[in-house]
């Protein structure tokens, strides 16, 4: 018995020690890793809760970004005969590196920035075991397209738009990987070789329908194929892929418009209604888009028969993804806005409200955004302005905040503005530069010079370092 | 220079009947425009460049002469200039009655000598390229003094023949000038100007003149249907001599400042 | 008994008369010709377009421009093929952008002006400021000058007027004024050319009307070169002074030196 008992004693006590061993190295672990990750998110979310700065670019520009600069040193494509000759590959190479050069130069990517590191590790992770890896080159760009594009020179570039909008670090892996196998196979160059033969695309109207989307559905198919080969390879869950590109294409918001109507104090009926954002944005662009949406439904498909799934979402890290994704949404509204896309950033604002209802920089865009708005409409260049944003306006949300602006009366809007305005100010308005600022210019455009010059000079006192200082001084002394 | 020595010698100076006050008159009016026309906003010029010399290349060899001038730019696509014209051209005369006789032209030759000031409107018509740069249209008026030689066949009661010469002097001329042309600028001072147009001359002849008997008026008439025009005659006028064609002028100049 | 009047006959009597003479001259078949010539040299000699918007309070801040930072000239050359497809050609875009930019520079010293041109070609790595402050502020610029016009669209399409003044241009973002103390000048420009070269439609009536000509122009392409410049003032927060020309004519050397002096002229005047 006793030994019995001790047989069992010792048998439980292995077992208390397995379980022990078990709890401490598996349960624990597991709750140490949800207790970080709860911490982290609260970090993170408290983070952004109060405010947030804009990324800008400092130090030094780095050696890779410095040398796409150039325009006389070309990036050197090694290609073979593609059925083109010497002079076009040659032609091709030129145009790559001006073109790329051009992007570079036009302020639109980031450097020395907090995500750029992170998408690069994704990507090195990615590529391990992939020969001749080493040559791709990770950039983030401003725009805020949820997309990515790789060049033939290994020029990988993801928008922040994209990292705004996925949800894990295996979906981005899966668009890096995407991209990378455009490049292993050549399509930008095959892209180009298929462009240079319009008489064989302009045949019927469907093949120019065709080719107006990058790459053909083939070479689609096929960089999905390699795509998931790499994600399991590396040991990401594959199977994401059909939803990454599903939340690549929509941006639906569950009653989005209401937000904007409830915070803009707007009566539902003013709204544009039953409008859609297929009738909004004209028969041939919705046929490109249905067109779009059916080929990535074959996709999806595929993804998922041949994806595996397994646990791995995250590989590098869980909170950096967190982090910068919440970044980038805060950017892209950053980026709409200098895009001169006053509605997508005002909407886009106020959905971000939904989780930082008292982050100052959101209060400010919203602000600006609804500033700029009522600027055009009393110059009467809103509809102007909104036809040149029409193709960011996919969503019947978008489409209907636009239409509102669009048919908005001047008045209807100069109140709107300035009830908002009003109440920010008297929130913020010793501490946010920017409702500051446009507290004064809402003024001077509404009531004249002699009604703003107070509100100049309560710039000029509590921001005396301020980017607007110059312009506050000079509308005084004017 | 040819055209100049081959001026002829006996010509009287340019200082007789008060017309030289009319010359100096237009050219303080032409200093005038110029000094005034600096305060006249956008008014560019070639690069800041706005007075210019030119001289015609195909005067020496259509005209027996020369033909050279200052232009200065006074408004953004206006310019206005200064030209001295010196022609000493010959024509070979066709008189009826001396080729009845002897079946040739006259084997003297005649000719009219020609000084003539002018002045000179152009206006370039491209809008974004200031003058003196481009395509434009010109008008020309020009005022001198000709003088004229010719022969006159007589036949002595019907026995013998011979050509008289006769000498018109300061004959009071006018030509107007009208057509479009193209300038260009080489290296930041040369000039090269072709153009191209209608030209109307004509001698104004004075009735009171002794050695113009009635019938010589026709004589001159005759042959100067070329005095304006200097590649192809359209026309000629009987009662003030002179013609009326087409001209073509190639001119190369320097930008001065 | 008629008594003869002998009126002496002035020069402006004598233009008059000749006009007179000139009248009675008939049409005759050279004549029409070359007066049908003179017409057609007319109305295809080289023609251009301008357009210059500025704000009233600029012209009158005439002797305060003293200096205009210029951000990265942009030279874009376009050819279209003759199967109607429009390519750029980089390369040698890219040594034209070279000589724009000594032209500007040239030109904007015989003008008075002091350019400083930020020249991209010539960026070093420490230069990051291209990046943090004049790009976003040429994006600015061009997209408010795009975005935004002088006066209502339909109301200018009306006035063909080459010089316009107004009262308050296109507005800027006021958070670049900053930028007015760094480079010690409120005046911030965007410049540049773009030259499209078409292929020849061949003008047969001046072929068959004027052939030495009309050979010329059956066998030279055609070219349009457009000019423009954006000055923005930053402490104004406004687009005070906007230009746009355009020249039949290929964008040589002569016909830059020609556009940049007078835009510089019609700025610092």
């Amino acid at each position: 018995m006793k030994s019995n008992w001790n047989f069992k004693f010792f048998k439980n006590k292995e077992l208390i020690t397995n379980k022990l061993f078990h709890f401490l190295c598996f349960d624990l672990k597991f709750g140490f890793t949800f207790f970080v990750c709860i911490l982290s998110c609260a970090v993170l979310s408290a983070q952004f809760e109060t405010d947030y700065a804009p990324i800008e670019i400092s130090g030094e520009i780095p050696p890779r970004f410095y040398h796409s600069l150039k325009g006389k040193t070309e990036i050197e494509i090694v290609l073979e005969d593609e059925g083109m000759n010497r002079s076009r590959r040659k032609d091709f190479s030129t145009k790559t590196s001006f073109t790329l050069r051009e992007i570079f130069l036009s302020g639109s990517i980031y450097y020395n920035d907090p995500c750029t590191p992170y998408v690069r590790e994704v990507t090195k992770k990615l590529t391990e075991e992939l020969v001749g890896s080493e040559n791709i080159s990770v950039f983030i760009s401003r725009f805020v397209s949820p997309n990515a594009a790789i060049w033939q020179d290994a020029t990988l570039i993801v928008n922040i738009g994209l990292l705004a909008r996925l949800e894990n670090e295996a979906q981005l892996a899966f668009v890096i990987a995407h991209e990378i196998a455009h490049y292993e196979n050549k399509h930008p160059f095959l892209q180009y070789v298929r462009k240079q033969k319009p008489a064989n695309i302009q045949k019927r109207a469907l093949d120019n329908l065709k080719a107006s989307v990058a790459y053909t559905q083939q070479n689609e198919i096929a960089a999905d194929a390699f795509a998931l080969e790499l994600l399991n390879r590396a040991g990401y869950d594959s199977r994401v892929g059909a939803r990454a590109i599903e939340l690549m294409m929509n941006d639906k918001v569950a009653d989005g418009i209401r937000d904007v109507g409830r915070l803009l104090d707007i009566e539902g009926t003013d709204w544009c209604g039953d409008l859609e954002a297929r009738t909004y944005m004209g028969k041939d662009r919705h046929e490109a888009h249905h067109f779009a949406r059916a080929m990535l439904q074959q996709r999806k498909a595929k993804i998922n028969t041949d994806g595996t799934s397994n646990d791995g979402l995250f590989l590098v890290s869980e909170s950096d993804f967190e982090h910068i994704r919440r970044m980038a949404q805060f950017e892209v509204i950053e980026n709409h806005f200098r895009e001169a896309d006053y509605v997508s950033a005002l909407y886009q604002s106020i959905m971000l409200q939904r989780i930082y209802p008292e982050n100052q920089y959101l209060q400010g865009k919203i602000v600006e955004s609804l500033f700029q708005l009522y600027l055009y409409k009393k110059r009467g260049e809103m509809r102007h302005l909104l036809k040149t944003s029409q193709e960011n306006y996919l969503t019947t949300d978008l489409s209907r905040l636009s239409c509102f602006m669009n048919q908005v009366e001047e008045s209807t809007l100069e109140r709107i503005t300035g009830t908002y305005l009003k109440e920010q100010y008297e929130r913020y308005g010793r501490t946010h530069e920017i409702i500051a600022i446009t507290a004064a210019r809402y003024t001077e455009f509404t009531s004249g010079r002699a009604a703003a010059k107070a509100h100049f000079e309560h710039y000029i006192k509590h921001f005396p370092t301020g980017k607007h200082y110059l312009y506050a001084k000079g509308r005084i002394l004017k | 220079m040819t055209a100049l020595i081959s001026y002829h010698s006996n010509r009287k100076q340019w200082t007789t009947d008060g017309r030289r006050q009319t010359t100096k008159g237009m050219l303080w009016a032409f200093v005038f425009c110029c000094f005034t026309c600096f305060a006249w906003g956008q008014t560019t010029g070639y690069q800041g460049k706005r007075l210019m010399f030119k001289t015609d290349v195909v005067s020496p060899i259509s005209e027996r002469g020369i033909n050279m001038g200052l232009e200065y730019v006074v408004l953004r696509n206006v310019v206005i200039g200064l030209d001295f014209s010196l022609t000493g051209r010959q024509y070979t005369q066709n008189l009826p009655t001396y080729y009845e006789l002897h079946n040739a032209s006259p084997p003297v030759k005649a000719s009219i000598r020609d000084m003539q000031v002018g002045i000179t409107g152009q206006y370039f018509l491209n809008t974004a390229l200031p003058a003196p740069k481009g395509s434009y249209v010109f008008g020309k008026y020009y005022i001198g003094q000709a003088d004229i030689f010719a022969v006159d066949h007589i036949i002595r009661e019907g026995k013998d023949d011979y050509l008289e010469g006769f000498q018109i002097n300061n004959v009071s001329s006018h030509q107007f000038d009208l057509g479009v042309g193209y300038q260009e600028v080489f290296f930041g001072f040369l000039l090269v100007d072709f153009d191209f147009g209608m030209s109307a001359a004509s001698l104004f002849l004075n009735k009171n003149n002794e050695e113009l008997l009635p019938h010589r008026r026709d004589i001159v008439a005759d042959f100067a249907d070329k005095h304006g025009p200097n590649i192809f005659s359209l026309g000629t006028w009987r009662d003030t001599p002179g013609g009326i064609g087409l001209s073509v002028h190639l001119k190369i100049g320097i930008l001065l400042f | 008994m008629k008594i003869p009047v002998k009126i002496k006959m002035g020069t402006p009597m004598k233009i008059a008369f000749m006009k007179r003479q000139m009248c009675r001259f008939s049409f005759s078949l050279p004549f029409s010709f070359s007066l049908i010539f003179s017409l057609i040299l007319i109305f295809s000699a080289c023609r251009g377009a301008l357009q210059v918007d500025r704000v009233r309070e600029f012209k009158s801040e005439k002797t305060n421009i003293g200096k205009i930072v210029c951000i990265d000239p942009d030279f874009e050359l376009l050819i279209t093929t003759g199967n109607r497809k429009t390519e750029r050609q980089y390369k040698r875009a890219s040594a034209k952008e070279i000589q724009l930019n000594n032209i500007l520079v040239r030109n904007a010293r015989k003008n008075n002006l002091t350019l400083e041109l930020v020249d991209t070609e010539r960026l070093l790595p420490s230069d990051m400021e291209y990046f943090s402050q004049l790009a976003p502020l040429k994006r600015e610029i061009l997209q408010v000058s795009f975005l935004q016009d002088f006066l209502n669209r339909k109301k200018r399409r009306n006035q063909q007027k080459v010089f316009n003044r107004y009262e308050g241009g296109p507005i800027i973002a006021s958070h670049f004024s900053y930028l007015a103390d760094e480079y010690n000048t409120p005046y911030f420009a965007v410049q540049g050319i773009t030259t499209h070269r078409k292929p020849n439609n061949g003008r047969l009536v001046l072929l068959l009307t004027a052939p030495p000509f009309g050979v010329a122009d059956f066998f030279s392409p055609e070219v349009d070169t457009y000019y423009y410049t954006i000055i923005a003032d930053v402490v104004r927060a406004e687009i005070v002074y906007r230009e746009i020309r355009k020249v039949d004519a290929p964008a040589s050397d002569t016909n830059l030196n020609a556009l940049v002096y007078d835009s510089f002229n019609i700025i610092s005047q």
